[in-house]
């Protein structure tokens, strides 16, 4: 690749988060995106992609007019939930690097509160796979789907309520300083996660759950020379990768084996050090994909960050705190700041290069974030 | 047809119809229109035997239903060796354990016939 089209992250913008916004998706998405070009100091005649989420309900056409988009020149939607903070930004870099677009917004936004409650069967049916095989069952949400996936690796590596209570106090004492956040200045303690109703018995508790929450989020992803003319750093897209098994369903995810979700993610973490040289385990702070409190404990082994079975021990030593061996979700992660479907974690991860994140890790160089795939940042 | 067509008539009638490749043999289960192993289109159905070993369990309850009694949702794998999921009924959450054997039947639920498993070896 002509260095002058590497893909970088030059612009960040959200909405606050909150549990009602008063006001459309488009328009959180239509903030979003003016926030993302006046942080990067690009003017929208000058923007000329829009990506986002399949699951989004704004159109792009739209969305377009709202900001004043003179000609749109690449748009792609990511597929399912939470795979598209990663691919979204995937789409958007390609078409930078193929010469196909300059300047492209990647958004999602969503009344996840106020709005088509996320947690509900309704929001499930619209992601997930399997139809009535599992519906007629009662088998209807994503933390039903989520707790029949996840129960084999809690039994196998004695991962208990507690442990993952001891991961959400973590993370929420994190957000309780982060002013951004919708858990700012609400930590949590152990007991309260205990006593906290199961939403999944036995395996998952209400805060254990992502937030369900109001907000937009956008990032706008150029070329390392349109960039450069701006005259600001940008953040350099190191890696972005997806590496989907032919066995794999967005959520019900319950027909294959560990063996093979272990294949699939080593794919990933080879198709990441392909691309970049840097293996995940090497970065400053990892965002880790948080819908439910065990996915940080999986992503923690299958990146490679700690041994297989090892996670629980790591988390409670104190390892992903921000003094911590791997810094994990700074910013409160989807649990304790917001539910963008994973663009607020993307956003985290740039601050966390810029130097201006709420909960900084002291001279971050170089991050990764997971959801469905997986990118590396690093700073310019 | 849709693609689980025979799994519904098939809980009407009794039995519970798997879909297999005439070409490889294989079964699968969700079914999908083409044999992921050969890509062929023809589908023959299978009978299962009833059989099947419990992998993973949950007690479903539905927020939008709150006088419903929660249901014990159960991912088996059929003796024909793919992945299920149902309803265990008549269990105890508490004495489950991945490997227990379970037996097919079948219950109307909201007026709809359903494959569902309770404990035991069965047939």
């Amino acid at each position: 690749m002509n260095p002058g089209r590497q893909p970088v992250i030059a612009g960040i913008g959200e909405t606050e988060y909150s549990r009602e916004s008063g006001r459309s998706e488009l328009q959180l998405a239509a903030e979003a995106c003016l926030a993302a070009l006046r942080d990067a100091g690009l003017p929208a005649a000058r923007a000329d992609g829009l990506v986002s989420y399949t699951m989004d309900s704004s159109n792009e056409l739209e969305l377009q007019r709202c900001l004043g988009i003179p000609v749109l020149r690449w748009t792609g939607r990511a597929p399912f939930g939470g795979v598209g903070c990663t691919a979204s930004i995937q789409i958007a870099a390609a078409a930078i690097a193929a010469g196909y677009a300059e300047a492209v917004l990647v958004w999602r936004a969503l009344n996840g509160r106020s709005g088509r409650r996320y947690g509900t069967p309704e929001a499930s049916k619209a992601v997930g796979s399997g139809g009535k095989l599992h519906y007629a069952m009662g088998f209807d949400t994503g933390a039903k789907s989520y707790a029949a996936e996840i129960q084999g690796y809690m039994r196998r590596h004695g991962v208990t309520s507690e442990d993952l209570g001891r991961y959400v106090v973590a993370a929420r004492t994190l957000a309780a300083s982060n002013p951004r956040a919708i858990y700012y200045d609400k930590p949590l303690t152990l007991g309260e996660h205990q006593s906290s109703r199961w939403i999944v018995e036995p395996w998952i508790r209400r805060h254990d759950c992502c937030l369900e929450n109001d907000g937009g989020a956008a990032l706008l992803v150029t070329s390392a020379e349109t960039a450069g003319a701006l005259g600001k750093p940008a953040i350099v897209l190191g890696a972005a990768a997806q590496a989907h098994g032919i066995g794999r369903r967005i959520a019900y995810d319950v027909y294959r084996t560990e063996a093979e979700i272990a294949d699939e993610q080593a794919a990933l973490v080879t198709e990441l050090v392909r691309q970049s040289g840097l293996h995940p385990r090497e970065v400053d702070v990892a965002l880790l994909y948080d819908a439910f409190s065990p996915s940080v404990f999986t992503a923690l082994e299958e990146f490679g960050i700690c041994d297989v079975g090892e996670a629980r021990h790591f988390i409670n030593a104190g390892e992903t705190a921000l003094g911590g061996k791997m810094p994990v979700n700074p910013n409160g992660g989807l649990i304790g700041e917001a539910y963008v479907h994973g663009l607020n974690n993307v956003i985290e991860a740039v601050r966390q290069l810029r130097g201006s994140a709420a909960n900084q890790v002291a001279g971050a160089q170089t991050a990764l974030v997971t959801g469905g795939g997986a990118l590396l940042l690093t700073r310019s | 047809m849709w693609d689980d067509g025979a799994i519904w008539d098939g809980a009407r009638a009794g039995e519970l119809r798997l879909r297999a490749c005439r070409s490889c043999g294989a079964v699968c289960h969700p079914p999908l229109p083409m044999c992921p192993h050969c890509q062929s289109l023809d589908w023959d159905t299978r009978v299962a035997s009833g059989r099947a070993m419990l992998k993973s369990w949950l007690v479903s309850i539905r927020p939008d239903q709150a006088g419903e009694t929660p249901r014990i949702v159960a991912v088996v794998e059929l003796a024909e060796g793919v992945n299920f999921v149902a309803n265990l009924i008549d269990a105890d959450i508490a004495t489950l354990h991945e490997g227990l054997p379970v037996a097919l039947c079948f219950a109307e639920v909201d007026g709809e016939w359903l494959p569902q498993f309770r404990i035991g070896a069965g047939a």
